[in-house]
């Protein structure tokens, strides 16, 4: 049987953070203006504390069955035979949305900076770095998040100081102008870009942990971090760019970059912003792959998963063009069925896991709750 | 066809590459789903490059959840 690979805790915190920023920088800014206008950044921060209550479950969960990966829990919790069911709609369900976000890299490369590479090209050479990442094994992903982290931070740290010329309060205001029904469409978008994709972290935390407690308390703080990045993120897009070009435009993070303008000199340099989304997505697309082949794996007691990189990363590229034929098909998508979709994926699931983990395995924790009630 | 024959040749490549390690180590359950894989993604690939109409899996999820989230927005509205 060979050795668990096994990953520290401040890689994992890195990793989370960026997992968390990981495609929310793209869709967020632009999903959220269209329903809260110029108050988006109010429903970030309570998507924020919802996503502190999520997290908790998923460290619940991760606590309850340590040195056990998502795939083992399912069969703990369900039975073999349900559990492997259950197993495969997830692998199926993470294979299927590793292909969406690969296609939000090819979307962005093709719609500002690449425009007559064809689509299909961009996706190969990003799965190929994805794949050759897979191939070396989750420790070498992690090693790579901890040389990228220190420049993720700096361009982003560049990139906020170069725009505070530009921000201007008063596209904030009205300030607390709040309508019930667009704030909570607008925390459920963000819940379900950045905290309900949480899922393929599962595959990680209780199992490739060295430490599962300090694992979760990088869970929490990783996933806090990135939410509070998202909201002051979305914060100076509204105030740079107003609240009508974020709504407007596809991807108002670049629109923002395009305004940077520093003594004159600093102009044009945008690409920092393509940059971080290469990172951001990088990471979310490695960790949602790995959780594939992993669960793969598992499902079928093979201890070996470098074989299927090759083949899982044909079948994740192919599926890259077919997943969103379109743009518009992509934006209907998302407004219309992405919301249940990643609930159900990312914080139904979870929970029914957790309460028949504790049903089947904590009797006395149960007992406590219904007695305290 | 030439995508076809492109995707013909990354096949060759790739089982070039992986099967001689896994029969050397006589891993028949895993060069049996290493198969089953290749074949499901050489499958839709070549379907795609012919411009056959590959069904689509976000239709399938549209089907299931979109419901749903008609009767979300019929709550929110």
């Amino acid at each position: 049987m060979k050795p668990v690979v096994k990953i520290s805790t401040i890689q994992f915190r890195m990793l989370v953070m960026l997992y968390t920023i990981g495609s929310t920088i793209v869709i967020a800014p632009a999903a959220m203006t269209v329903d809260s206008k110029q108050t988006a950044w109010i429903p970030a921060i309570l998507g924020v504390v919802c996503g502190f209550v999520l997290v908790k479950v998923y460290i619940a969960l991760g606590l309850l069955f340590k040195d056990k990966n998502l795939i083992e829990i399912n069969e703990a919790v369900f039975g073999k035979y349900l559990g492997k069911g259950v197993s495969c709609l997830f692998v199926t369900s993470t294979v299927i949305t590793c292909s969406r976000i690969v296609y939000y890299v090819g979307s962005f490369l093709n719609t500002h900076i690449m425009m007559e590479t064809p689509l299909i090209a961009i996706h190969i050479i990003f799965m190929l770095v994805v794949v050759f990442g897979a191939r070396l094994g989750l420790e070498t992903i992690a090693r790579c998040c901890e040389i990228f982290f220190p420049w993720f931070i700096g361009l982003l740290g560049i990139f906020i100081f170069s725009l505070t010329p530009q921000m201007k309060v008063q596209n904030l205001m009205p300030l607390l102008d709040i309508h019930l029904k667009p704030l909570t469409h607008s925390v459920f978008i963000f819940l379900s870009i950045t905290y309900f994709t949480f899922a393929p972290l599962m595959m990680v935390f209780p199992l490739h942990l060295r430490k599962p407690e300090k694992g979760a308390k990088a869970l929490m703080s990783g996933s806090l971090l990135g939410g509070f990045i998202m909201v002051a993120i979305i914060l100076f897009c509204i105030m740079v760019i107003g609240s009508y070009h974020s709504s407007t435009t596809m991807f108002p993070v670049y629109e923002m970059a395009k305004r940077i303008e520093l003594g004159n000199f600093l102009q044009g340099i945008e690409v920092i912003i393509a940059i971080i989304w290469f990172l951001t997505l990088f990471f979310k697309v490695s960790l949602y792959f790995h959780a594939s082949i992993a669960g793969l794996c598992h499902i079928f007691n093979v201890n070996e998963t470098r074989f299927l990189t090759l083949p899982m990363g044909l079948i994740v590229t192919t599926f890259s063009i077919i997943v969103y034929p379109t743009i518009i098909y992509q934006k209907t998508w998302l407004a219309e069925t992405w919301i249940p979709y990643s609930f159900f994926v990312g914080a139904f699931y979870p929970f029914i896991l957790l309460i028949i983990g504790w049903i089947r395995f904590r009797p006395a924790k149960i007992k406590k709750i219904i007695k305290s009630t | 066809m030439l995508g076809v024959l492109g995707l013909l040749i990354v096949c060759t490549l790739v089982i070039w590459f992986e099967v001689p390690k896994l029969r050397h180590k006589k891993a028949k359950k895993e060069l049996w789903l290493f198969y089953t894989v290749l074949a499901i993604g050489m499958v839709v690939s070549i379907c795609k490059a012919l411009g056959l109409n590959v069904p689509n899996p976000s239709d399938l999820s549209a089907a299931i959840f979109k419901p749903i989230s008609i009767f979300l927005f019929h709550l929110l509205s």
